[in-house]
């Protein structure tokens, strides 16, 4: 597929996707590359220098920081990546419903939104979480809740933007379903927004988590979380800088080549760059 | 003296090797109205479009386009801009999509106004509309403060008009400027090109499919054939005794249509009169 | 077949913070279309020929009065007879996705009325009829130029053999030698598959070749219904004028 083809031909995509997915398969494979126990805490080795016993060293409780790195993959990456999916999942549904749907209907998802809209993000957050309580999955679904209406409106303006082409005209004459016209043309239109979108909120939703994991309201200690390393950290900042460097890179990293990919993405995804293979091969 | 010489002006896409233009020639006088023919896709847009720079960075331009003492191909930046807009304008073709969805008609072409012939913003102002009564557009002041969406396809190519008109260049280049417009707006936009040329002595290259337009207008006439230029030559000699076997498709390509239109518009009686004498 | 009764169309827009203002596009227009006819209809832009076109094709909803096909209303008719309503657009560059290839733009009202036996040979079929090379079957809209590109639209709305066929300006964006072409194809395809055009347009001389009737709509009204041989009877003041400006190309210099 030319997709493929071009994401293949641009250098940066390639690094930024084999970064991800080091990321990625670290965190899936992390019992077996871990040198260490993440949870095990060993007073004795406290703040301990890089070595070959600890490689990048060991935080306050005596913990290896690259077996805490490594397992707070699972938490930090996996679980956001999760939350995207579903926050981006729930906002084009409703965005395309509200769009394509018009008036009542649109009228009714839009008053929702602009009610949901209307609260801080963070302070709905929490409320969601102190009312369902602490946990993990109490976060995921207070983050949903809390971004799945700002998708939902960019959705309803691109497909209403899209929604008066010609094309689309020509589907509704010729009696193609609403389904088809969703999926064959709607869909495609809005993935490249879709996916800077998403690549964009990926470092929002990764720190979301980690705050929530400082307040005790996410993830409880002592399970690794980069975000909760880099808050421990953050005290022995002076002392130790290594503690903090190590899950700031770490998120720094791992942001960035999210949203070089989501830029690489975009433009592999521009319909006038398709050209038929008569012509690539010229 | 010619205003704007053209020797030998070829295009070729870098990607693909692809000559898009291949030598074209020709001159333009001032006071005079050069009209360029062809199917679309002959290349009568990107060949004006290269004299101005305007082409896309992987078209490679060769050739001479003098004007006023610089050759238009080889020259950079400033120079170009310089006379782009304020010695040479052209009126686009997709004249819905040339303004700015954001502003009004008013602000834009103020704006262009002040940029281009230095004026105050009142004058300019005054400008736009004097331009604007001259293409005959009803309550100039109120088309001023709408927005480009508010306004029809063929509102928009006049105003586009009307204000390359204002600017007074030396030379305009209108592609297809009257394909949106009915007839009673195209005699409009035609009779103003000709007072605008006694007037200020501007030159006009008219870009354009429809002959019987071209024919009101051009002295010169160029008939482009995919990149390749056809016949040259004066437009009255050409329309009558048309050299080229491509030329005299289009002479009658055109006239068929025209004839149906004639004999509808001609009384039964007179139509057999007309019939009998063969004139048709 | 097709009866537009009487038909009014207001769009609501925002004047001032106390209210709406009604812009009235269309004020009473009614006209009547018979089976196996071409209509033309004409009128300056802005004069409201798109927005009825939309209207026709049950896009929108008209605020006042009816439009009937075959005696049904227009969602009810292309309910019941999907597939026989279809339309060719002014803009070409929109009226196919950008990322359809041309074998799948022409494919698609095929694969919505499900009828996908011999689709291939189909396809092959329509481009010979409207006359463009099978080469061009695997390229994308933005590789073609306007005329192959309207050839295609025109392809893609016979393809499911409607009874009925809307022009908006199809062929306005064309050259005049690429119109001729496609303005004889559209003759023989009317004849042939026995269809019913209504052709908008500006340009009184191509309407005048194609159409049998032709209608003059000015300010949202229709000021003049004439037979297309005998347009010199034409006795409203904007339909003379517009006929007196037609630009007359002669081979002969005046």
């Amino acid at each position: 597929m030319l997709f493929w083809q071009r994401i293949k031909s641009d250098t940066l995509a390639i690094i930024c996707i084999s970064i991800i997915l080091a990321v990625l398969l670290s965190g899936v494979f992390a019992p077996f590359i871990a040198p260490h126990d993440p949870l095990k805490p060993d007073l004795k080795a406290k703040f301990a220098q890089i070595s070959r016993e600890y490689p990048l060293g060991t935080d306050h409780l005596g913990r290896c920081t690259l077996s805490r790195l490594l397992y707070g993959i699972r938490t930090t990456v996996l679980l956001s990546l999760l939350t995207m999916a579903a926050t981006l999942s729930v906002g084009t549904l409703f965005g395309i419903v509200a769009g394509f749907g018009g008036g009542r209907v649109d009228e009714t998802v839009m008053r929702l939104c602009d009610i949901l809209l209307s609260f801080p993000s963070e302070v709905m957050i929490l409320a969601i979480v102190g009312m369902l309580g602490p946990g993990l999955a109490n976060v995921v679904f207070a983050s949903i809740a809390a971004k799945w209406a700002w998708y939902a409106r960019m959705i309803r303006s691109t497909v209403i933007q899209h929604k008066s082409k010609n094309h689309i005209y020509f589907a509704r004459v010729s009696g193609c379903s609403s389904l088809h016209i969703i999926q064959k043309h709607l869909l495609p239109a809005i993935a490249c927004d879709i996916t800077v979108l998403a690549t964009l909120d990926t470092g929002w939703v990764i720190l979301s988590i980690s705050g929530l994991s400082f307040l005790s309201l996410g993830v409880q200690a002592p399970t690794p979380e980069w975000g909760m390393m880099l808050n421990e950290a953050k005290n022995i900042m002076t002392t130790h800088p290594c503690q903090m460097l190590v899950p700031g890179l770490a998120i720094l990293t791992t942001v960035a080549s999210f949203n070089f990919l989501g830029d690489s993405i975009q433009d592999a995804l521009e319909p006038k760059r398709n050209y038929s293979e008569s012509r690539e091969k010229r | 003296m010619t205003l704007l010489s053209v020797r030998d002006l070829t295009i070729r896409d870098k990607r693909n090797s692809e000559v898009l233009i291949n030598n074209i020639s020709f001159e333009v006088e001032p006071h005079s109205c050069l009209g360029i023919v062809g199917e679309s896709g002959s290349g009568k847009t990107i060949a004006c479009k290269s004299i101005l720079g305007l082409t896309s960075p992987w078209l490679e331009v060769t050739g001479d386009a003098q004007f006023d003492g610089i050759n238009l191909v080889t020259a950079r930046g400033e120079r170009v801009r310089h006379i782009r807009g304020k010695r040479i304008c052209m009126v686009l073709q997709d004249s819905m999509t040339a303004f700015n969805p954001l502003y009004t008609m008013g602000s834009q072409m103020v704006e262009v106004l002040c940029e281009k012939r230095a004026y105050q913003k009142k004058t300019a102002q005054e400008e736009s509309v004097k331009a604007l009564c001259r293409m005959h557009i009803h309550e100039p002041e109120n088309v001023l403060k709408k927005y480009a969406h508010q306004l029809s396809g063929g509102m928009l190519q006049r105003c586009m008009i009307a204000l390359a008109m204002a600017l007074e260049p030396d030379i305009i280049i209108a592609d297809e400027p009257t394909t949106a417009l009915d007839s009673i707006n195209q005699l409009e936009v035609i009779r103003n090109f000709k007072l605008l040329q006694e007037i200020t002595g501007m030159a006009l290259i008219f870009i354009s499919h429809d002959l019987a337009v071209v024919q009101q207008l051009a002295q010169q006439l160029l008939v482009m054939q995919r990149g390749e230029q056809v016949e040259y030559g004066s437009a009255e000699q050409i329309f009558t005794t048309p050299q080229h076997e491509y030329t005299r498709h289009l002479v009658n390509t055109r006239r068929a249509l025209t004839s149906s239109f004639r004999q509808a518009m001609m009384p039964e009686q007179d139509r057999e009169y007309v019939r009998s004498k063969r004139c048709l | 077949m097709l009866e537009v009764k009487d038909v009014y169309k207001d769009y609501s827009r925002q004047g001032s913070i106390f209210g709406k203002k009604n812009q009235t596009i269309l004020a009473g227009v009614s006209f009547c279309i018979n089976q196996g006819k071409c209509m033309g209809l004409v009128g300056e832009s802005g004069s409201g020929k798109s927005t009825l076109s939309r209207l026709i094709l049950g896009l929108e909803q008209p605020s006042c009065g009816e439009i009937l096909m075959e005696n049904e209303t227009i969602a009810d008719w292309r309910k019941n007879h999907r597939g026989q309503m279809s339309v060719v657009f002014q803009d070409y560059t929109t009226s196919v996705n950008s990322r359809f290839t041309v074998q799948e733009a022409i494919a698609e009202p095929l694969l919505a009325l499900k009828s996908t036996d011999g689709l291939r040979s189909h396809i092959l079929e329509l481009l010979e009829r409207v006359e463009l090379p099978v080469r061009l079957l695997k390229r994308y809209p933005h590789e073609l130029s306007g005329g192959e590109m309207q050839r295609v639209c025109l392809a893609r709305a016979i393809s499911t053999q409607p009874r009925f066929i809307l022009f908006d300006e199809a062929l306005s964006s064309l050259d005049v030698y690429v119109q001729s072409q496609i303005l004889e194809l559209l003759s023989t395809l009317k004849d042939q598959l026995n269809m019913t055009y209504l052709f908008i347009a500006h340009d009184l001389q191509t309407v005048s070749w194609l159409c049998d009737q032709v209608l003059f709509l000015h300010q949202g009204r229709i000021v003049e219904q004439l037979n297309s041989r005998e347009l010199y009877k034409a006795q409203n003041g904007y339909a003379k004028r517009l006929l007196a400006s037609v630009n007359l190309f002669s081979g002969n210099p005046f």
